[in-house]
């Protein structure tokens, strides 16, 4: 295998995404492994390779005598070429063992549209992408966010695996090694899967439609747990991973990250990561400064990223800000902070300044708009944080807004332009007239998500959307700002997969026949593909990006994520009423249901949120 | 301390591209638990200093890399070794005063094995770069040994003489070693750098 890959990797750009060898990488006496599993990440090794979750199942996975856990990334257009001119299978990367030679093929879903190069890793390691042309194994399974509405993949994938994936994994392996050592066929061993608590098998569950054709729900065939989400419940004695795998093409970002906490419960009424992965659980500081430490020595680097939905949130923030930085040549770097002074201070407790530019999300441009959205963050916040930022050195500031939220209007967007001038003239008021403030605007086009207060809501329409695009590029230009809007169509495919239901597995299917991967990335998207694929799979595009009426059964209904659906409706009802909902761990419960679901105490952070 | 290292790309390695592969060092030296020096300036990076960056999918086998450790430390070579991945060792370490030349300053020439897709009847070349940096072209079999000259950093890539003696010759597909770096620096230099070959004698010699 190697001596073919020497022969054809010259001709690959990048040529080192394809060698595995990475530091940290796990090769097992061969001749001890009984189960191989390949992790799998439906994007480019770059953006893989860093993915934290597969580095933990990576451990968690290679940690079990007799499993080898191998990961593999979907090859860049040139690679597959290479790779069907030579007529070899992709492979998992320690080993070069072709994928189809696998017990396992786990996918993780980040985002939707890497659905079309799962069909295509399939097809590259000679399995048919559909799951019911696949009689022996290997299983291909799928989790992540994405799995939280399968029913787009339901056509590929033998079993999906919801919710977080620490514990469940273990008890994946041990069934299908049973089911192998006794010689059970793919169809028993997902039989057997299918009793395991957080597993969905979409074969043994049929859909049934109204003689209209409108969609009812799905019938089980059988006797199966209910399809909740898993979590860990002791969350706090969750081992971190004591190795990570370093990259050997860089990424961005060359840091370790640990997981201060999981779960945020800001309870933004967008936000599909605030609602999947409740409840709030934390990890004490004094168990994440010893295995930050160890983690560090044994990847050799030299940052440490702590990483939540929210980290300024975490209870003892400073405390631990403070004992990593006085270690010795490490830097510390604080991802999703939130809008407000005390945030900007940790960021400036960091040494972050110059470094890089702070990142303030306000995503909305009025107040309104903000309370309509739940992002209890206020014009003070933003203009305190933003003060405390230049006082301390920052000249580069990235603000992130969402377009066409709910009940969007010409004024919320006018709000967006006048917050960037004001921060403009903030800016020079503190550091004079000759200094330039580097600002870049992001404008992300608001996508309704499965399991949110807003997932009824309307995708809103080309020209609207364009118009209002064009709102803010107009009166924001080059050289003196940097704006980044998001394509229409990019977000439309995005909507009409997030929210799919199974019938959309036929169009993912003809898009990646016609052609289509990589959809993600600008230079390989191919709309009038997608355009064509939805029109054969006879989808009604049009009613699937408009707003779903309250009474529909949903294509993800029966994916239970501890969160009620009578909560989103009362959040998308108080969204209306603009009330917002505060923080269940700084005051009462707002009754989502989650803790409950899982009988959890929930986390009390005591007090006020810090930034009151 | 100022340690000039010579050090094998071979194998996968051979596909790491070149600042990749300056990150990759950094990553050793930080693991194996020696601090390297920093560049002074506005963005301090670990200091390393490469003889002269080899081309993505070439192997190299006697590699020079200088770098200043913060320390005196014990068994460099043997700590770097424990932690660097498949294809990457350090095969010797010299000491070096901080009088001593630059790394880049001491390549004259750069001897390569090209393996040919096939056995040509005769070595003919004809490349304008060729005449100006070739020193010696000798071909065993389909083996095709070229010492180029470096001027000033600059020389001609081996891919393209290969290309240009064999006609129908396939640049990238066939394998390309760097067998070595030669100086002709002689007497004039001290400590000889291990792993550094001398031009007049062409033998790899500590004592040159």
């Amino acid at each position: 295998m190697w001596d073919k890959l020497n022969s054809l990797l010259p001709y690959v750009e990048k040529p080192a995404r394809y060698i595995g060898n990475e530091i940290n990488s796990v090769v097992k006496d061969q001749g001890e492994v009984e189960l191989r599993f390949a992790l799998a990440f439906p994007d480019v090794y770059e953006i893989g390779s860093s993915y934290m979750g597969f580095q933990i199942l990576y451990e968690i996975i290679n940690d079990i005598p007799g499993a080898q856990a191998e990961r593999v990334f979907a090859p860049w257009p040139d690679m597959e070429t290479k790779l069907r001119e030579h007529d070899l299978a992709l492979y998992g990367l320690e080993t070069k063992t072709g994928l189809h030679a696998f017990d396992i093929i786990g996918f993780t879903l980040q985002y939707e549209l890497g659905y079309t190069n799962i069909l295509n890793m399939l097809d590259l390691a000679g399995l048919s992408p559909y799951a019911h042309e696949r009689t022996d194994f290997p299983l291909v399974l799928a989790g992540g966010p994405g799995a939280m509405n399968p029913e787009p993949l339901a056509d590929f994938i033998d079993a999906f695996v919801l919710g977080e994936g620490e514990e469940i994994v273990l008890e994946i392996i041990d069934t299908v090694r049973e089911a192998r050592k006794q010689g059970k066929d793919k169809g028993e061993t997902l039989a057997k899967l299918a009793l395991i608590p957080g597993i969905y098998v979409p074969k043994f569950y049929s859909p049934v439609y109204d003689p209209q054709g409108v969609y009812k729900g799905l019938e089980p065939m059988g006797d199966f747990p209910p399809l909740r989400k898993r979590i860990i419940r002791a969350f706090a004695g969750l081992p971190l991973p004591r190795k990570l795998v370093v990259p050997l093409v860089q990424p961005v970002h060359d840091r370790v990250s640990i997981e201060i906490c999981r779960g945020c419960a800001r309870g933004c009424r967008f936000c599909q990561a605030g609602m999947l992965y409740r409840p709030v659980r934390e990890r004490p500081r004094a168990k994440l400064v010893e295995q930050g430490e160890l983690l560090l020595r044994n990847t050799g680097s030299g940052e440490i990223s702590l990483s939540s939905l929210s980290s300024a949130d975490y209870s003892e923030i400073q405390a631990l800000v403070e004992t990593l930085m006085a270690r010795d040549g490490t830097s510390v770097s604080l991802p999703s902070l939130r809008v407000d002074s005390y945030s900007v201070e940790l960021a400036r407790l960091t040494k972050a300044v110059r470094k890089t530019g702070l990142t303030l999300a306000p995503e909305a441009g009025s107040q309104r708009l903000r309370d309509v959205i739940n992002k209890n963050v206020s014009e003070e916040d933003i203009f305190s944080a933003a003060r405390k930022a230049f006082e301390s050195g920052w000249d580069s500031l990235k603000l992130y807004f969402m377009l066409g939220l709910p009940t969007e209007t010409d004024e919320d967007i006018v709000g967006i332009i006048h917050m960037v001038r004001s921060l403009e003239r903030m800016y020079r008021e503190i550091r004079g007239r000759k200094s330039r403030l580097k600002i870049s605007v992001g404008v992300s086009t608001f996508i309704p998500k499965a399991h949110t207060p807003f997932q009824w809501a309307a995708f809103l329409e080309r020209r609207e959307v364009e118009r209002r695009q064009r709102l803010i590029l107009d009166s924001m230009r080059p050289p003196m700002y940097k704006v980044h809007t998001s394509n229409w169509e990019e977000s439309k495919l995005e909507v009409l997969l997030a929210r799919g239901d199974r019938k959309v597995g036929r169009a993912i299917f003809l898009a990646w026949q016609k052609g289509c991967r990589f959809d993600a990335w600008s230079e390989h998207f191919r709309p009038q593909l997608w355009h064509e694929a939805f029109a054969e799979a006879d989808i009604d595009v049009s009613s699937a990006l408009g707003e779903i009426p309250l009474t529909a059964v949903l294509p993800w209904d029966h994916i239970d994520i501890g969160v009620s659906k009578d909560f989103l409706q009362q959040e998308l009802a108080k969204a209306k009423e603009l009330q917002e909902t505060k923080d269940c761990t700084f005051t009462d419960c707002s009754n989502c249901g989650v803790c409950g679901d899982f009988s959890m105490t929930p986390l009390q952070r005591g007090g006020k949120p810090k930034c009151d | 301390m100022r340690l000039i290292l010579c050090y094998e790309k071979i194998g996968p390695m051979a596909f790491v591209a070149h600042l990749d592969f300056q990150q990759l060092w950094w990553r050793i030296f930080r693991l194996a638990g020696l601090s390297l020096e920093q560049t002074q300036g506005y963005n301090p990076r670990p200091k390393l200093r490469f003889a002269l960056p080899l081309a993505t999918g070439f192997q190299g086998e006697n590699e020079l890399l200088e770098v200043f450790l913060q320390e005196e430390n014990e068994g460099v070579v043997e700590r770097l070794n424990e932690v660097a991945p498949k294809g990457l060792s350090v095969l010797a370490s010299t000491i070096v005063p901080s009088t001593f030349p630059k790394v880049t300053a001491l390549v004259d020439a750069l001897a390569y094995q090209v393996q040919l897709p096939y056995v040509p009847d005769n070595l003919q070349c004809n490349l304008k770069e060729a005449e100006e940096y070739l020193l010696s072209a000798e071909l065993r079999g389909n083996e095709l040994s070229l010492l180029l000259r470096v001027d000033n950093q600059k020389t001609v890539r081996p891919d393209v003489v290969a290309s240009a003696c064999c006609p129908g010759y396939d640049a990238p597909s066939f394998p390309i070693t760097r067998k070595g770096i030669f100086s002709n620096k002689n007497e004039k230099i001290s400590p000889w750098p291990a792993g550094l070959f001398c031009l007049t004698s062409k033998k790899k010699n500590t004592l040159c």
